[in-house]
């Protein structure tokens, strides 16, 4: 049971290794970080929280008025490269949360 | 232009004496298609992106012996439409990062759309399809029964989830504001497509309903749009009668229900009685003094139930505000061994509030809230369309009283029940109905079996 799921989880991952992602996918995880990004900055709760979060992790708070454009960039290569150095068994960190009764 | 918001908001402020940074939502226009629906369109260019909201006459006071009939409905709409089925529109939206959901209430059911602006024709085209050519298709709706019906199940579980069900029978009775959104097992169970069919042939109709779009758009454009879009809604008159404006029949009495659940370790309670509703001209004065009241984290209830005594983790009351009506409560929950100083607790700050009213201290701190909390809540595109469907619903009435310690004494006495309060106790019977009888006649059931037609 246990060795299906993480073997079916893993799989995936490789096989965005491999394969890569299909330019449909992307495109579609594209507009759902665009409509996100929209979400965040409509409220002053959420414009100073990207503020905050573009100066401290990415440098420089600017960067926040290019999030759009930065999102297009991105590749299906791009994904690829990111998923397999990120990805890797070294990497990873497994929790497993499960009761003590039997099947 | 209509500017019934801005005056309506000005009004709000300057009644509570705030002169400072009065907020000012932004203008909008109001227009009504042919066959009888109103539009309000509101441009928002800051962000490129559109939110629509609908109101429509379809809630649950519309359900008649079919308790859960206008939820189910409303989930059902987006079964498939004519050119759509469930799976081809939800892949669409989710491809676009665009959302739309339905969802009844009591009195209303409600449509929202949120989406990029370069999107709006598609999601526009699809909300149109959602709202006037729904397929309601046979086997999805089967399915969606069957959630409902393990979610009724699993509810029964869980207190909180259904005293409120209980305390609204309770308080409305036979009058439909007593209704159940989700229904009951026995009324779910034989419901059919057919069922929803019908409902929605009878109640989602364009005269009583109202769309409002608010986003980045030109408003001529967005006119032509929606009057091409919505046009071509079917008009006809809506058979029945104004159900929510029957009289509600006031309790002559303090009571009790107990609501008996074997397992409880702890109490969770309700004390009501009948409030306000929604376009009452005191309805911001009394969300003052309620946010004083039991509103906020630091209010009496909260002070003295969760901080001073430790009775609670929280305490708080409200009022549900309806069109034709609404209820008060105080709500919180305890261990079942301290039920009785709770509650005792729980009327003592009714009491003292009655007897020592509040002073300026106070009600300047409950001001400078409601204020602080006013312009935050209609930020988003997705906000000020809400605020506009509501509007159109509830026909909020300008608010031209000043907020006076004189006026809070009388707005206490006025709408702050003293007496013939109604009691909903969930908890273990066993333990706790010699404490409830200390409260007025007591009234058992099971949390098992479901809420009664009428107690």
């Amino acid at each position: 049971m246990n060795l299906t799921w993480k073997k079916t989880i893993y799989e995936e991952l490789d096989k965005i290794k491999k394969e890569g992602v299909t330019e449909t996918e992307l495109q579609k995880v594209k507009n759902q970080k665009l409509m996100e990004f929209y979400g965040q900055v409509e409220t002053i709760n959420g414009k100073s929280n990207n503020i905050g979060t573009y100066e401290v992790f990415f440098g420089d708070y600017r960067k926040m008025f290019d999030a759009p454009a930065a999102f297009n960039k991105v590749t299906a290569a791009d994904i690829q490269k990111v998923v397999t150095k990120y990805f890797s068994k070294a990497n990873r960190t497994v929790g497993i949360l499960k009761s003590n009764t039997e099947e | 232009m209509q500017r019934i918001s801005a005056i309506l908001v000005m009004c709000i402020l300057t009644s509570l004496g705030l002169s400072a940074q009065s907020y000012k939502p932004p203008p909008y226009q109001k227009f009504k298609l042919k066959k009888g629906l109103t539009v309000y369109l509101m441009e928002q260019h800051e962000v490129p992106a559109i939110s629509v909201s609908v109101i429509l006459p379809a809630g649950a006071i519309y359900d008649g012996e079919k308790s859960g009939l206008a939820s189910l409905t409303s989930a059902a709409l987006k079964h498939g439409t004519k050119n759509y089925t469930k799976e081809k529109l939800d892949n669409e939206l989710d491809f676009l990062g665009a959302s739309i959901t339905a969802s009844a209430s009591k009195e209303s059911a409600g449509l929202s759309a949120r989406m990029a602006a370069k999107d709006q024709d598609k999601v526009l085209n699809l909300l149109k399809e959602i709202l006037l050519e729904p397929t309601f298709d046979t086997a999805q709706f089967e399915k969606e029964k069957k959630r409902l019906l393990v979610s009724l199940e699993q509810q029964k579980e869980s207190p909180r989830s259904v005293i409120g069900s209980y305390f609204d029978k309770f308080l409305y009775g036979d009058h439909v504001y007593g209704n159940m959104v989700q229904g009951r097992i026995s009324t779910v169970t034989p419901l059919t497509a057919d069922d929803i069919r019908k409902f929605y042939t009878e109640n989602y109709l364009p005269e009583g309903s109202a769309m409002a779009v608010a986003g980045d758009f030109k408003t001529a454009e967005m006119k032509t749009r929606i009057t091409d879009l919505f046009s071509g809604w079917k008009k006809e008159t809506k058979p029945q009668a104004n159900l929510a404006s029957k009289p509600i029949s006031r309790l002559d009495k303090q009571q009790v229900l107990l609501v008996n659940k074997d397992d409880a370790k702890e109490t969770t309670f309700y004390i009501g009685a009948p409030g306000i509703s929604r376009n009452n001209p005191d309805f911001v004065a009394v969300d003052v003094i309620n946010t004083l009241f039991g509103g906020r984290f630091t209010s009496m209830l909260n002070d003295e139930l969760r901080v001073n005594t430790g009775l609670t983790y929280g305490a708080s009351s409200r009022f549900s505000a309806l069109k034709n009506g609404g209820s008060f409560v105080i709500s919180t929950f305890t261990e079942g061994k301290t039920t009785e100083p709770a509650i005792d607790k729980a009327l003592e700050v009714l009491n003292k509030l009655h007897k020592d009213g509040i002073d300026e201290k106070s009600l300047t701190s409950a001001r400078n809230y409601v204020k602080g909390q006013f312009p935050p809540r209609y930020e988003t595109a997705g906000q000020l369309a809400g605020l506009m469907t509501q509007m159109f619903w509830y026909n909020f009435e300008k608010n031209v009283d000043g907020l006076t310690l004189d006026k809070a004494k009388e707005i206490i006495a006025r709408y702050f029940p003293k007496d013939k309060l109604q009691f909903v106790l969930v908890g273990k019977a066993a333990d706790i109905k010699k404490i409830a009888e200390k409260y007025g006649p007591v009234t058992e059931v099971q949390i098992k079996e479901e809420v009664k037609k009428g107690f």
